[in-house]
């Protein structure tokens, strides 16, 4: 490899989680001595415009607003003054002439990206996009068609991009992540007892305000256990102080904060620290034994890099909800323990008393712990910085080269959102293995919105997954106003009453309005359910009134091959043999086949005496091969070989 | 392109007398049909292999979920083999100066280029929710559409001036209605969009489209032909119209590469056109409309299509509004294999009624 200097030009930001990337970039860069030249672009009022040029970087401020989210009429601003600042990243492209273009992501670096990519044609800049998070936000996936390679911190990531171009580095960190740290030396500049387990709780850079609301009540609840706890708030701002509001929170339960020391005391008993903001995080981060935080991109990474067991509470309502789905796929590794936030009232809040559980479970459950530790560690990749360094040589070298992410996979998170129902057979699947999987919690949370919108069809979403979530509670809440329901409401209540796991009682009544109902598919699923629960009530005889008159009229096929299915249970057998032999010689093949797959049924349940009746009825059946499943060969034999050289 | 070789000729003096053939559209438009389905025959498997290398797959291209079921995963977007094969036909035997020609041609290529921006997306995010957006979709295509439907409503429209926004319905010898110039540009907006999804959304199943599509196409040759002959339109009592006659080489050539493209799509499919395939040939045929005047006619030997469209707009629009199904499955060919009917049954079916509706279509030629 042959070095080479490089005119850098970095750009990202809008908050830490943009910054902190591309200044890692910047040291690692700078430790190998490949920079001739450097300069940051981005927005001086927001949080890059202070953090860079106290790193000692040339700074360059270019406005930027944010596109996505807002309203139609402001976004016909934005795009006069994203345009403005495409014409200045154009002229400061022309003075600067780079040899490399580096985004970290923010609205920032759009018309940078736009702009070099424009230049192109002028000189060879190479242009390259690193992407934090799992789901990358609406303009790195556009940007990233304009790149020459896209660095990912997740594998999954790359079926988000719309470029091929990924190349897997993992986080790239700070400089500061690769130091030992003494522990003893620290504890012992803060005075704290060495025996106590800490438990430390921190926002992102700006802080975050539903963990400062409600952190106070953890630590109070949490007193007994006799801990050591860290928190730190975050700056106070002229929009939001969330420093003095967490101390006068404190002090409101009766702790006790010296100004001078950041010390926290309970009953005159040394117990906790509170910071603003602390210089050394990572330092108290590696004598933490619980770490409490968001579940942005860059904690995610500390985390692993340390190994500590966390509670993470991912922020909701980013754009494209990025902290969530980062969270869920440590939860489904059960690397991490997730709480979700919720609207209440128009404000965010988080349930201390989940907190609160969780943590007294990860101090008593050692077992867990250690799951913990080694499954977040495996979200650590050792060699960023190497393969960082080598793709950006051989971009310039030898393209070729480079080791780009090949197998594209859809995630499982992907797959079960995008259909609805695909979605409630996993519920219901989960629900009995792991009741406390982050999935149940957040669909319990949807459900419960679903069920205060008005739109019809919302609700519609909320009985279905009411049913996968097994709340008959909310199915009595429908059953009651059943009358107001529109047609697929109505279905789905009986469908999601067939997959409850226990009944506790059967609402007959509900039975009678879904057998009287007009639309064909509510007879069905109503027929479907007393199926179900067929001993429960079978001795009902206005059921079997409905279905001797569904199996007299003309009606629906698919109402009338489940009352088949159900007739054997309710009438004697001579009076099922005479009716079947109606509907032997059917032209409907779903009527024909529902006839065998009720003998089968009702055989099986030893129903019959008579078995050579039976044995004629069956032979008598009119078949024919009108419908047939097919089976490829050449994709069965495909599959097993697949499946073979899979396993080695 | 021949034709235009044979011109040369006669300049030069070279007037050879069996060259004379190449003058009638009746050869001509059996040559185009065999070519074209010669290359497709010819080109088929070798495109499919080409396809599958290129990731071409439809819906799931990730090699653990092959299901020995479903056919997930077969080559799809053939529907370029089909524009292609039109094409070098119609370049090699029709008159390319003629503007129905010409018209046809760029719609061809544009609705395959909108067909396979969508095909692409699908096969990107491996999902066939993820397609090109509906609202999209149309702006797209009405890119296309407004320009056809100023050009045709306006004088600049190819059509005889008494009858350009004219309305003529089957079973009837004179014109009902004259729409005027908005009139007629609104009604061909609708109509055109209308015509182009319904043959979208038949492509469902093997074999489906290409057979009932190239029925379609087969009645409208057939009423392009004789409009575009003097005797014979005088002698049917329809009005002429000068130059048609070059559109049924066009939809001679494009019956002919659906015929080689069912040779590989029928069941089971190696080969799915796509929206690539079904976009453009729903333009070539509503182009194909208005150029005959003979719009109403597509309720008759498009019934299928009409029918299918119908069905998928009550079931989605007017369903989802009152809360309930009112097809079984929506569009239509679901329902037959819901009742439990096999999909080569279904498809076969579906030709025939096709093939009876392009009868009775032929009939109003006669009872006017």
């Amino acid at each position: 490899m042959k070095k080479k200097k490089f005119r850098l030009l970095l750009t990202g930001g809008g908050s830490g989680g943009h910054i902190y990337p591309a200044l890692a970039i910047y040291d690692i860069l700078k430790r190998h001595d490949l920079i001739e030249d450097v300069l940051y672009v981005g927005n001086k009022d927001k949080l890059e415009g202070s953090i860079v040029p106290q790193k000692g970087i040339p700074f360059y401020s270019l406005k930027s607003v944010p596109f996505a989210g807002v309203s139609n009429k402001r976004r016909f601003v934005s795009f006069f003054l994203m345009f403005n600042s495409f014409i200045k990243a154009l002229v400061l492209i022309f003075r600067f002439k780079p040899d490399i273009v580096i985004a970290t992501g923010g609205y920032v670096s759009a018309p940078l990206v736009f702009a070099a990519f424009f230049c192109k044609i002028f000189f060879n800049i190479k242009i390259v996009l690193q992407e934090q998070n799992l789901v990358p936000g609406i303009f790195n996936k556009f940007a990233s068609i304009f790149t020459d390679v896209v660095f990912v911190s997740f594998h999954d990531s790359t079926f988000f991009l719309w470029s091929n171009k990924c190349v897997y580095t993992g986080y790239i960190f700070r400089s500061d992540y690769n130091r030992k740290v003494n522990l003893a030396e620290i504890k012992n500049k803060y005075n704290i007892p060495i025996e106590k387990n800490i438990i430390l709780s921190y926002g992102g850079s700006l802080g975050a305000k539903s963990i400062n609301d409600m952190i106070h009540n953890v630590y109070y609840n949490l007193l007994k256990e006799d801990l050591f706890f860290i928190h730190i708030s975050g700056k106070n701002r002229e929009q939001y102080k969330p420093f003095d509001e967490v101390i006068s929170n404190f002090e409101a339960l009766g702790f006790k904060f010296s100004q001078a020391d950041n010390k926290v005391y309970y009953n005159d008993k040394y117990c906790g620290l509170i910071f603003d903001y602390c210089n050394e995080l990572f330092k108290i981060q590696s004598i933490a034994d619980i770490i409490i935080t968001r579940a942005g991109a860059g904690a995610i990474a500390e985390l692993a890099f340390l190994g500590k067991p966390s509670i993470l509470i991912p922020k909701i309502g980013l754009s494209g909800e990025h902290q969530f789905y980062n969270a869920i796929s440590l939860a489904q590794n059960n690397a991490a323990i997730v709480c979700l936030e919720k609207k209440q009232n128009g404000k965010i809040v988080v349930d201390y008393n989940e907190i609160v559980d969780n943590v007294r479970n990860i101090l008593t459950n050692s077992e867990l712990r250690i799951n913990l530790k080694s499954n977040i560690k495996k979200f650590y990749y050792k060699d960023y910085e190497k393969k960082f360094l080598e793709t950006i040589y051989f971009l310039f070298d030898d393209p070729d080269k480079i080791e780009y992410v090949s197998q594209v996979i859809m995630p499982d998170f992907v797959k079960y959102q995008l259909n609805f129902d695909s979605l409630v057979n996993y519920l219901i699947e989960i629900r009995n293995i792991n009741p406390g999987n982050v999935f149940f919690k957040y669909y319990t949370d949807k459900m419960n919105d679903y069920l205060n919108s008005d739109n019809w069809t919302l609700q519609n979403k909320a009985i279905k997954l009411a049913g996968a979530l097994n709340r008959e509670d909310i199915l009595q809440y429908f059953a009651k106003k059943y009358d107001e329901l529109k047609g697929f409401q109505r279905r789905n209540l009986f469908i999601a009453y067939s997959k409850l796991d226990s009944l506790k009682e059967i609402d007959f009544s509900l039975i009678k309005k879904g057998l009287e109902d007009s639309y064909f598919e509510v007879k069905r699923e109503c027929l479907n359910f007393c199926m179900k629960h067929i001993y429960l009530i079978r001795r009902e005889d206005f059921i079997k009134e409905k279905v001797l008159y569904f199996l007299s009229k003309r009606e629906s096929f698919e109402v009338k091959s489940v009352a088949i299915k159900i007739l054997p249970f309710l009438v004697s057998n001579s009076e099922f043999f005479k009716i079947i032999s109606k509907y032997k010689y059917s032209s409907n093949i779903r009527i024909r086949e529902s006839i065998l797959d009720s003998i089968y049924y009702a055989y099986q349940m030893g129903i019959f005496a008579d078995l050579n009746l039976l044995k004629l009825a069956v032979k008598d059946t009119l078949i024919t091969t009108s419908s047939f499943e097919p089976m490829f060969k050449i994709r069965d034999k495909y599959k097993r070989l697949i499946s073979i050289f899979e396993d080695i | 392109m021949i034709a235009i070789f044979i011109d040369l000729l006669k300049e030069w003096g070279i007037n050879l007398g069996f060259l004379r053939l190449f003058s009638y559209i009746t050869f001509r438009t059996i040559m185009a049909m065999a070519t074209s389905l010669l290359i497709t025959l010819l080109l088929g498997f070798r495109f499919i292999v080409f396809l599958y290398r290129y990731r071409f797959r439809d819906t799931s291209n990730i090699r653990g979920s092959i299901d020995t079921s479903s056919k997930a995963g077969t080559p799809t977007s053939g529907g370029i083999l089909i524009v292609l094969s039109t094409f070098l036909s119609i370049l090699l035997w029709s008159h390319l100066s003629n503007i129905f020609v010409i018209i046809s041609i760029i719609a061809l290529f544009y609705f395959a280029f909108i067909g396979l921006v969508d095909d692409w997306q699908k096969i990107k995010y491996k999902t066939s929710l993820l397609g090109l957006s509906q609202k999209m979709k149309t702006f797209l295509m009405l890119i296309f559409i407004i320009p056809f439907a100023i050009f045709m409503a306006s004088p600049l429209s190819p059509l005889p001036y008494n009858i350009r926004t004219d309305i003529f319905v089957p079973f009837y010898k004179y014109s009902v209605l004259d729409m005027g110039f908005w009139g007629y540009l609104i009604f061909i907006i609708f109509v055109f969009f209308s015509v182009v999804n319904s043959i979208n959304i038949t492509d469902g199943m093997d074999g489906l489209l290409s057979g009932t599509a190239g029925m379609t196409i087969g009645v409208y040759g057939v009423f392009s032909y004789i409009i575009g002959n003097r005797i014979l339109a005088s002698h049917y009592l329809f009005y002429y119209i000068p130059g048609l006659g070059e559109q049924t080489i066009v939809l001679g050539a494009v019956i002919g590469s659906l015929l080689g493209f069912l040779w590989y799509n029928s069941y089971p499919a190696e080969i799915f056109m796509g929206d690539t395939g079904s976009l453009s040939i729903g333009a070539v045929i509503s182009v194909t409309l208005f150029f005959t005047k003979q719009e109403f006619l597509f309720l008759i030997a498009g019934a299928i299509f009409v029918f299918e469209i119908l069905s998928s707009f009550l079931q989605e629009k007017v369903g989802n509004n009152i809360g309930r199904r009112i097809f079984y499955r929506a569009p239509i060919h679901h329902s037959f294999t819901h009742r439990g009917i096999a999909e080569p049954k279904t498809v076969i079916r579906f030709w025939i009624l096709a093939l009876l509706c392009a009868f009775i279509a032929l009939i109003t030629i006669k009872i006017r």
